[in-house]
């Protein structure tokens, strides 16, 4: 079997291996299309959230492109806490949110380890950017 | 990549119930729409494409006393010749049956004579007509008659109903009995299985949805739970039809599991079934998507060697 299928629990314990008990801190591994791969924390609504993510991403990422310098991080202040985004690979990102304790240099940094941390697993599952592409044509039913 | 022919008879007295069969397992009828069938004549020659390289000639012959005859006098060596499996229908409810052992008897021979290493399979159909009391005891006084007629060919007996799974399941076994290399199949399965969390995978043949393959990490109560599958599916992919769409995916989600169905490889539909909250189902499909390349290669591997011998699914 190819070293590309990835249990999901590989993930989870990776996402989890950053969360700091009492910073209400969750993370959530996304495609840029807005599905919801893994995610940690407590907050819910979870695959709505990650849909919201995902455009605004796409939202900045096309305007910027037409500035200038490629979008790195996208951070959101909300009413109740902070959430930043990255791109892990072409067609991956990776969003943390917290409470208003955590600072948001330490919420970056976090976010650039758990990053590192992912990459290497995620690059089998996503080989040359294929992450965007894959799970393009969905049809979901839920109950 | 060469064809590989397997030549299927399907055979039996009249009305003994193949075409209706036929119609359920490769062209989608549903049981009740099989009572508009009316008698074959002559043989009906088809040719079913499976798993690719793999192609099922059957032969559905009429079972009326003439065309019966007839095969055994001017056709015996054109339909016999290079037979893999003979599928043989008894009807219980026969009042013929010593007669009707008679013909089986010239089938055999017939195999026996023209083919090398033949597999049989023996039907003993319209078993919903028999006291499910008295069913076990009939099947059983039923298959003995047929071993003392077959002696050594490798011969498997089943009890079918249109009416139930019996059908679909004597079908997916004996289909599992053409697919070469199936030891392999299976242990890719159940490593790719293991290895995306999921609680069970099955493989279908996309056409007839018959299951060729599945790996078990967690006891399920339903044993029929494949046949039922397989018949929601292909209902379903017929109103999908219905309306000019192709069925390519299905993801069916509830509070305890989530269920995906997608097309596998050209000729496979995966089914994986994941109760672990942490497996979401966009994980899963990227994990169906990296083992298909992988899955198409080992499917087409070795299409030259040996079928397996029939084991239950």
């Amino acid at each position: 079997m190819p070293a590309a299928v990835i249990k999901p629990e590989v993930l989870s314990q990776t996402l989890t291996s950053v969360a700091l008990p009492g910073c209400c801190l969750s993370s959530r591994l996304l495609t840029t299309g807005g599905s919801l791969l893994s995610y940690t924390g407590s907050f819910s609504g979870e695959e709505l959230t990650a849909s919201v993510i995902a455009n605004a991403w796409a939202t900045y990422s096309q305007s910027d492109t037409k500035r200038g310098p490629r979008l790195n991080f996208l951070y959101v202040d909300c009413q109740e806490g902070r959430t930043i985004v990255t791109q892990v690979l072409p067609g991956l990102l990776l969003s943390l949110m917290s409470d208003k304790t955590l600072p948001l240099h330490e919420l970056q940094a976090k976010l650039l380890v758990l990053k590192e941390h992912l990459s290497v697993t995620l690059e089998q599952a996503f080989p040359a950017g294929q992450a965007g592409t894959l799970l393009s044509s969905s049809c979901v039913t839920s109950d | 990549m060469q064809n590989q022919w397997k030549k299927v008879l399907l055979m039996g007295k009249s009305n003994a119930g193949k075409t209706s069969m036929r119609s359920i397992i490769f062209a989608n009828y549903i049981a009740r729409e099989t009572t508009r069938l009316g008698y074959t004549q002559d043989v009906e020659h088809s040719h079913v494409r499976f798993l690719g390289n793999l192609v099922l000639n059957l032969w559905d012959c009429g079972g009326q006393e003439a065309y019966m005859e007839s095969y055994f006098e001017s056709q015996r060596d054109h339909i016999f010749r290079n037979v893999a499996v003979l599928i043989y229908v008894f009807d219980i409810e026969s009042q013929q049956m010593a007669k009707d052992m008679q013909y089986f008897t010239l089938c055999i021979d017939a195999l026996k004579t023209n083919s090398e290493n033949p597999k049989v399979f023996c039907l003993v159909h319209k078993m919903d007509l028999v006291p499910e009391e008295t069913r076990d005891q009939v099947f059983e006084k039923q298959e003995a008659l047929i071993r003392g007629v077959v002696g050594s060919l490798d011969t498997t007996c089943f009890q079918t109903s249109i009416w139930d799974e019996t059908l679909y399941r004597a079908w997916s076994q004996i289909v599992y009995s053409l697919i070469p290399n199936v030891a392999a199949l299976e242990n890719h399965l159940a490593s790719f299985c293991q290895g995306c969390g999921a609680d069970e995978v099955v493989l279908f043949e996309r056409a007839t949805f018959l299951v060729i393959s599945h790996s078990t990490q967690k006891a399920f109560r339903d044993v029929h739970r494949f046949e039922k599958i397989s018949n929601i599916i292909k209902q379903f992919k017929l109103s999908c039809s219905k309306s000019q769409a192709q069925f390519n995916r299905m993801q069916i989600k509830n509070s305890k599991f989530t269920a995906i169905i997608d097309a596998f490889t050209p000729t496979t539909c995966i089914m994986v079934i994941c109760s672990d909250p942490a497996a979401l189902p966009a994980m899963t499909l990227v994990n169906i998507n990296n083992a298909r390349s992988y899955f198409e290669k080992h499917i087409s591997m070795d299409i030259g060697g040996e079928a397996s011998s029939g084991k239950a699914v």
